[in-house]
């Protein structure tokens, strides 16, 4: 390969996870990153260069990425969106991590669990989520993919049913969702509550934390109380009827895959929230601001330092680096994984990660 | 972060496209990017595999010229 491509594309970065076996169960596991702190490729650009550039480079949740960036530069100017603004934003956020949600369960899982993946549907609901100005028009794409594909119920129904109507419409539905849980069930292997999950928390929690956040160390091992946290859906969702026993039983992969069908539900219900609960902003000092943005796969915080009209300092931490921390949620989990033979641990494993969704590629290893 | 990699199309069959970025091709799926008018030529930012969106050939170069400057810190000095 060209020397120079082959630079750019391992700029992308990797992780690389490790399950040791002794005796058929897992004796440790290792989680190795190569990703770079590439938000410093924003240092010395404009404020106007950034929001352009943010959502350009990180594509693949260019939506979070750029409002992001919009709402930690706005505070590091000193400025405050009002009420209209915010809801745009967060209406952009919820619309890209509907598409998230969807490419998860109506592509990767069913993948993974050897069912039909939903490609042509997949495809024509992607097209219209972002297509669709308002979070009216957003529901009613989502209403007729869980309707029509991932439910098949309404979603204020599917939200309504109690554990035995959800136990019952797991095991009767012929629905994508219920065949995904049920395919998910019948391999699956009990882990322990540990991993704890990141609260609610806002862009000034994050400022009250000092400075550190800002820093490449914090950007590549982040912690809440000095301790990695789960982020995503299911630190969202853990308290949801449906998803609160499926984590009390140990079944924390259909857990996850239960909160993101919930977060579907939801916005196809109208159940949108407030705009803040997806993203803030506040200023860190006299020129400096932090965004916390809500996205799919968990908190996004972006932290903007500009002197001058251009930025000194620029930091990201996103979601993957909390859910693959080295000692994170997945080596937890990963820990608790058992199976008859080398091939089911592995698949396990893969299944653990594709419910943490990273974002950038992996690579599973059991030895 | 997840970088994506701005590649130009060379040639279209159905949902594949090969693209080349830097003188080097690869496959490169354009299956969510159903419904967009695309046509060899253009450019889009690759991820994973996936074109995730189509750029303008001077956001292409921007993001390769920001690729270009890290690259160029992360080499060792001769």
């Amino acid at each position: 390969m060209n020397p120079v491509l082959a630079s750019a594309f391992s700029l992308r970065g990797k992780l690389t996870l490790t399950l040791r076996l002794e005796q058929g169960s897992v004796a440790d596991v290792n989680v190795i990153s190569t990703r770079l702190q590439a938000a410093m490729l924003l240092n010395g650009k404009t404020p106007a260069q950034a929001v352009h550039l943010a959502p350009l480079i990180f594509s693949l949740c260019g939506g979070a990425q750029g409002v992001a960036a919009q709402a930690a530069l706005m505070a590091a100017a000193g400025g405050e969106p009002d009420a209209a603004q915010l809801e745009r934003w967060a209406m952009a956020v919820r619309r890209e991590a509907s598409t998230e949600h969807l490419w998860r369960l109506m592509l990767d899982w069913p993948q993974l669990c050897g069912l039909e993946r939903l490609e042509k549907e997949y495809a024509s609901c992607r097209r219209l989520c972002l297509a669709a100005e308002g979070d009216r028009e957003l529901a009613a794409v989502l209403q007729m993919a869980l309707q029509f594909d991932l439910l098949g119920m309404s979603a204020a129904t599917w939200l309504s049913q109690h554990p035995l109507g959800f136990a019952a419409w797991r095991e009767n539905s012929s629905s994508l969702g219920a065949a995904l849980l049920r395919n998910l069930s019948s391999a699956a292997c009990s882990m322990a509550a540990g991993a704890p999950r990141l609260p609610y928390t806002t862009a000034q929690d994050w400022i009250e934390r000092g400075q550190e956040i800002g820093t490449p160390e914090f950007g590549k091992l982040p912690t809440w109380n000095g301790e990695p946290h789960e982020t995503g859906a299911l630190a969202r969702q853990h308290g949801h009827a449906l998803v609160a026993p499926l984590l009390a039983a140990g079944r924390n992969i259909e857990a996850r895959i239960t909160a993101r069908l919930v977060e579907l539900a939801q916005w196809a219900n109208g159940e949108t929230g407030q705009a803040q609960d997806w993203i803030d902003a506040a200023p860190a000092g006299p020129h400096a601001g932090v965004a916390r943005v809500e996205t799919a796969r968990g908190i996004l915080l972006h932290r903007a330092c500009v002197e001058n009209g251009v930025i000194a300092d620029y930091a990201v931490v996103a979601p993957t680096e909390w859910n693959f921390h080295p000692q994170g949620v997945f080596a937890h989990d990963a820990c608790c994984i058992a199976g008859r033979d080398e091939a089911a641990v592995l698949r396990q494993a893969h299944s653990l990660a594709l419910s943490l969704d990273p974002c950038v590629e992996y690579e599973v290893v059991v030895r | 972060m997840c970088l994506g990699i701005p590649m130009q199309i060379i040639e279209i069959d159905g949902f594949n496209a090969r693209c080349t970025a830097k003188g080097v091709e690869r496959e490169v799926s354009l299956f969510l990017l159903q419904g967009e008018a695309l046509g060899v030529g253009d450019f889009v930012m690759v991820h994973t595999g996936y074109a995730q969106q189509k750029v303008s050939e001077q956001d292409a170069h921007e993001a390769w010229a920001l690729y270009d400057e890290l690259i160029a810190r992360m080499e060792p000095p001769r």
